[in-house]
């Protein structure tokens, strides 16, 4: 029996090392990778207790638990002996470390030990605090091979095999061998984790208790054992001592986890895990095992003492609040704990993670990492991204395939592209853009979304030389960026990224909602609602630069106001023909700003978006930051198809009417129709009135904004602030001096500028806006 | 299993010694800067000119382009070991265009092999996982199936070279496999670059790099990919434009941002090679800098007249 005993011990740890071997890419093995997780009957106990609202999700998780839970009240605790991957990595330490010692000590009389730590597991689980993730002996050897043992292991082989390397015959020899090593066994490479020697430590700790007693954590601590015992208490399987026992005590100080009475005839109940050395030792052959019915006479007491009992209690009472209130808020305190893609509530992920280490061991990019304090203590040991160290695939759904309790929710890929777990931002002090000037766009090409959550724009900074030169600033796209980290982790500015990950509430982002860009705006274009007009083609969509492809000549006014991407498409009914032209801008001043430099003062207003206008052959309006142009070439009426159009358009662009915050400060008689926005030099260019005038900084974010009254033609300018507009107000005057104007001051805040028949009324408006007028008066 | 302290410490020591006498090795291991000199162009009979194959499957386009340049026969001997360098950067699918097409890939190696070469090597340094950007980008199984090795990069095997022309870039470190090859053919496909322009054979070669490639990105990384091609120059650029990717290069991902262009091109000249590439794209090369500073350097000819191209459908 030993033989067969050993003979299964060594095949259950082979196949554990096989599986952990195997949870790595491509995952070959995904059904069973977490066999040994989902066995713990305690395990299932405990979670079940703590997330006992959502039992459905458990089902099948646990149907391996169940299956040796129905075994052990037949077969005993074979489990522990024959099985379990702990307990034979403790027989072989404990053999290797104390091969001759005598064992019969047992200075601690702990066995119910086990049972107040189960209760307290328990009875805290209820109270939603997740102690059995750290207590349960298969998370704690999965973890402790994973992430110890196995890091360890690649580190001395690799070390070997780089230590052969150089050497000519000896790399000849090892190549084949480092091939399969790197191929099979370490196909991720050198893994590291923070807090490994922590780690390290504390399993190492576990074993050396072996200098107590053997099987220390087995026979006093280990809560599975605690439930395994329990069930077994009047196993049907049993040691029986003939009369032959001439109480030699052999069995008695050979027995490994102490389950034998002083005499070797009685035991404690429960205790046994059918190691069958006791068969083996008994010189007389008086001991067998047997089937059998009943209780068992002659069972030792294992003494549950109430004070122990109550003592798990208050220890359960006194665990849980400790635990759930030393806690991080993970959306507002720790601003870098991500999450794998798959946890959505992060309540929910500390009641259900039991803290295996296998989406860390399995993560490719080895960027999940045991999280120790960045989550509250209840969130010790649970996967976080680290993206600096390895950031989270695109393409890669291993970790929320090789959880065992779920806790990291199956994804399928198309999923995982919308699953968003975190935001990036920039650090502008250290961006190499933003703060030295020169380009980098290393973000932006590692960005894995199609639409890009990372986009560049052109800037125009002044280098060393304060000569001017065009920089690509990247900035990010919340609306479309997952939060997957590898813009942080292929940042090539030294120590941390310029661009972080922080922490979001994870969730699933719709489907339709992920539709922007290029897919969003095609989706502006009208469709049916505009029969029988068809359109002749998908159409074309003009990203950044590529709009000189679309708008030859006159392309440049559009990057002036702030151009994102156009879209155009033909429609055609019967020999008449439409064009739409929609223009993604910047933002909505710079959607209005276009649209105001196009039209034309007389062109008839309509109420169409934030505002239109309509001609014999084109209408236009804009709405948010929209700016849609439709053409119509036919012999029919011009008006009718136009507006069916531009209302099409506009219908799925909904939202407020928006008004370009300035132009309240307008004057009262202003001809509405009349008025540009202006954002830069070329829409300046057609402004004579401050010619040679440096009136307004562009480039600080100042805007202009030329009118027509019936009598005068002007110009609001809006500074940043107060201080600013003193500041240009005095270069306007002196420019105005230098061309020959003669001053005088009307009231406070107005002024009048004369020059043969010419006057320029300059007047403040609100805060931070100038209002210049020109008028022509007689010089009589 | 009982030893005594004397046994111990014997057995000890030999281990010990064992264990020592690699690591003395390991020791100048890493230390392999060895400053080697680039690599030397093989002197082959393929035609002068680009040879640009159109229409058709990518496997044929490609058999159909070499033959015209004059056959891989031309280029490759009895027991060569060819490298055959694709763009293999991204975990991307063979229609996403953001990797060399694996059909041209099959071809290439398959001809190599027929040729006589003795080993044919394909390799990259990918962007993403590479593991997983292998498999994806369907190349190391097309180059496995028609008998090429396909590494992933060693951190070992990369050799330290310096760089006599450049003026970036003085020495940086090369996947060794390129310095020993016979014939390194460069097999870049068309696309996007939001920094480069467009990126077709010289940017490629920034896959056959060691150490931090993030770096060159800042600042001058025109003139840095123009520097590397001084030392490592391909003897044979195919240009993959069967599918191209014509915005949110070099990594894409999304359909609507490729387009099929259904050509393969061939020529010895890099230069012109990426001069067609950029011509096929809709760009002029001139304006894309690293192609206009290595034609300046005086690495191959920018003018596709000059250069002569000849095109033809298949």
């Amino acid at each position: 029996m030993i033989l067969l005993r050993r003979i299964t011990q060594i095949a259950s740890i082979l196949f554990f090392l096989t599986l952990i071997v195997l949870t790595a890419y491509p995952l070959a093995a995904e059904r069973w990778v977490d066999f040994f997780l989902r066995l713990s009957p305690h395990l299932m106990f405990a979670v079940l207790l703590n997330a006992f609202r959502d039992l459905s999700r458990f089902a099948l998780v646990f149907l391996p638990a169940l299956v040796l839970l129905a075994l052990i009240p037949v077969l005993g605790r074979f489990f522990c002996g024959w099985v379990c991957p702990l307990g034979t990595t403790l027989d072989v330490t404990d053999r290797i470390l104390r091969r001759r010692h005598d064992f019969s000590r047992e200075p601690l009389k702990w066995k119910p030990l086990k049972y107040y730590l189960l209760l307290a597991i328990l009875i805290a689980a209820y109270f939603e605090a997740n102690l059995y993730g750290w207590l349960d002996p298969l998370p704690l050897v999965t973890r402790a091979y994973m992430l110890v043992i196995f890091p360890i292991l690649n580190f001395l082989a690799q070390l070997g095999f780089d230590g052969l390397y150089p050497v000519q015959p000896f790399r000849f020899a090892a190549a084949p061998a480092e091939d399969v090593f790197r191929t099979y066994v370490f196909p991720q490479g050198q893994q590291h984790f923070i807090g490994h020697f922590w780690l390290f430590i504390i399993f190492a700790a576990v074993l050396l208790l072996v200098f107590i007693n053997r099987r220390f954590w087995c026979r006093f601590l280990c809560p599975l054992g605690a439930v395994a015992a329990l069930a077994s208490w009047s196993s049907v399987y049993r040691r029986v001592v003939s009369d032959k026992c001439t109480e030699c005590q052999k069995c008695v100080r050979k027995c490994r986890m102490g389950a034998i009475g002083a005499g070797g005839k009685r035991d404690y109940p429960g205790e046994c895990i059918e190691c069958f050395t006791c068969v083996d030792v008994c010189p007389e052959g008086a001991v067998s095992f047997r089937w059998g019915w009943g209780k068992r006479k002659g069972d030792l007491d294992v003494n549950l003492a109430r004070r122990g009992i109550l003592a798990g209690i208050t220890g359960a009472l006194a665990a849980a609040p400790i635990v759930r209130l030393s806690f991080a808020n993970p959306e507002r305190g720790e601003s870098y704990l991500v999450r794998p893609p798959g946890v959505l509530e992060e309540e929910r992920f500390l009641q259900e993670c039991i803290r295996c280490g296998e989406c860390m061991k399995v993560c490719p990019t080895n960027g999940l990492h045991p999280s120790w304090f960045e989550a509250g203590l209840e969130g010790m040991w649970m996967p976080r991204l680290v993206s600096r160290i390895g950031y989270c695939e695109f393409n890669c759904t291993l970790c929320t395939r090789v959880c065992p309790t779920n806790a990291i929710n199956k994804l399928t890929l198309d999923e995982k592209y919308r699953f968003v777990i975190g935001v990036a931002k920039f650090d502008t002090n250290r961006c190499i853009p933003y703060a030295e000037g020169v380009d980098c766009i290393v973000c932006e090409e590692h960005c894995p979304v199609p639409e890009k959550a990372i986009r560049l724009r052109r800037e125009r900074v002044l280098d060393d030389n304060n000569k001017e030169k065009d920089v690509l600033i990247p900035y990010v796209v919340e609306d479309a960026c997952i939060g997957c980290g590898i813009c942080e982790n292929k940042c090539p500015v030294n120590g941390q990224g310029a661009i972080r990950v922080y922490t979001i509430k994870p969730f699933l982002r719709e489907p339709s909602k992920g539709k922007i860009g290029k897919e969003y705006i095609r989706e502006l274009m009208p469709g049916e609602e505009v029969s029988p007009w068809k359109a002749s083609a998908s159409g074309d969509v003009f990203e950044g630069e590529r709009l000189f492809d679309f708008i030859d000549g006159g392309a440049e006014i559009y990057f002036e106001y702030g151009f994102i991407r156009a879209a155009t498409r033909e429609y055609k009914a019967g020999k008449d023909a439409a064009t739409v032209d929609i223009f993604e801008m910047r933002d909505p001043t710079a959607a209005f700003g276009i649209f105001s430099y196009e039209r034309a003062a007389d062109q008839p207003a309509i109420d169409i978006g934030s505002g239109g206008v309509m001609s014999d052959y084109q209408s236009a309006f804009w709405h948010r930051k929209y700016y849609v142009k439709v053409s119509y070439y036919g012999e029919g009426s011009a008006a009718e198809h136009l507006k069916k159009f531009a209302v099409a358009v506009a219908k799925k662009t909904p939202g407020e009417k928006f008004d370009v915050t300035m132009l309240k400060s307008l004057r009262a008689d202003a001809l509405t129709g009349s008025v540009i926005l202006i954002r830069g030099p070329i829409a300046m260019r057609s402004i004579t009135l401050l010619s040679d005038i440096d009136a307004i900084p562009f480039d600080a974010g100042a805007l202009g904004a030329s009118y027509r009254t019936a009598k005068s033609s002007g110009l609001l300018i809006q500074y940043n602030s107060g201080a600013e507009r003193e500041k240009y107000l005095g270069k306007i005057r002196s420019g105005l001096a230098n061309k020959g104007y003669t001053e005088s001051q009307v009231k406070k805040g107005r002024s009048e500028f004369r020059k043969n028949g010419d006057r320029i009324t300059a007047e403040l408006a609100g805060d931070k806006c100038i209002d210049l007028s020109l008028e022509q008066i007689s010089t009589d | 299993m009982n030893y005594t302290r004397r046994e111990f410490l014997a057995i000890a020591g030999a281990v010990g010694a064992g264990l020592a006498l690699p690591l003395t090795g390991c020791k100048s291991g890493f230390a392999r800067v060895k400053e080697a000199a680039g690599r030397r162009l093989r002197t082959s009979k393929i035609k002068p000119g680009i040879f640009a194959a159109r229409g058709g499957d990518p496997y044929r386009l490609t058999i159909d382009a070499v033959r015209a340049a004059g056959g891989m026969e031309s280029l490759v001997r009895k027991g060569d070991k060819v490298v055959i360098k694709p763009n293999m950067a991204w975990d991307r699918k063979p229609e996403q265009a953001a990797n060399t097409n694996p059909d041209v890939m099959r071809a290439l190696v398959e001809m190599c092999r027929k040729a006589g070469a003795g080993e044919v090597v394909v390799f990259d340094r990918p962007c993403n996982e590479a593991r997983q950007t292998y498999a994806r980008s369907g190349i190391a199984d097309a180059a496995k199936k028609a008998g090429a090795r396909v590494p992933f990069v060693d951190e070992r095997r990369f050799t330290e070279i310096k760089i006599p022309k450049g003026l970036m870039l003085k020495k940086w470190a090369v996947f060794s496999e390129i310095l020993d090859a016979d014939v390194f053919i460069n097999v870049p496909i068309v696309k996007h670059h939001s920094l480069a322009g467009i990126t077709v054979g010289l940017k490629n070669l920034m896959g056959c790099v060691g150490g931090d490639r993030g770096q060159w990105h800042k600042e001058h990384l025109h003139q840095r990919i123009a520097d590397i091609n001084t030392v490592i120059p391909a003897d044979l650029t195919v240009v993959d434009a069967f599918r191209i990717l014509t915005a949110h290069g070099p990594q894409g991902g999304s359909l609507s941002d490729v387009t099929e262009v259904n050509t393969i091109a061939v020529s010895t000249d890099p230069v012109a090679a990426d001069a067609y590439g950029a011509m096929l794209f809709g760009v002029e090369a001139r304006d894309i800098d690293h192609i206009r500073i290595a034609n300046e350097m005086g690495q191959g000819k920018i003018d596709l007249d000059a250069a002569g191209v000849h095109e033809f459908d298949v």
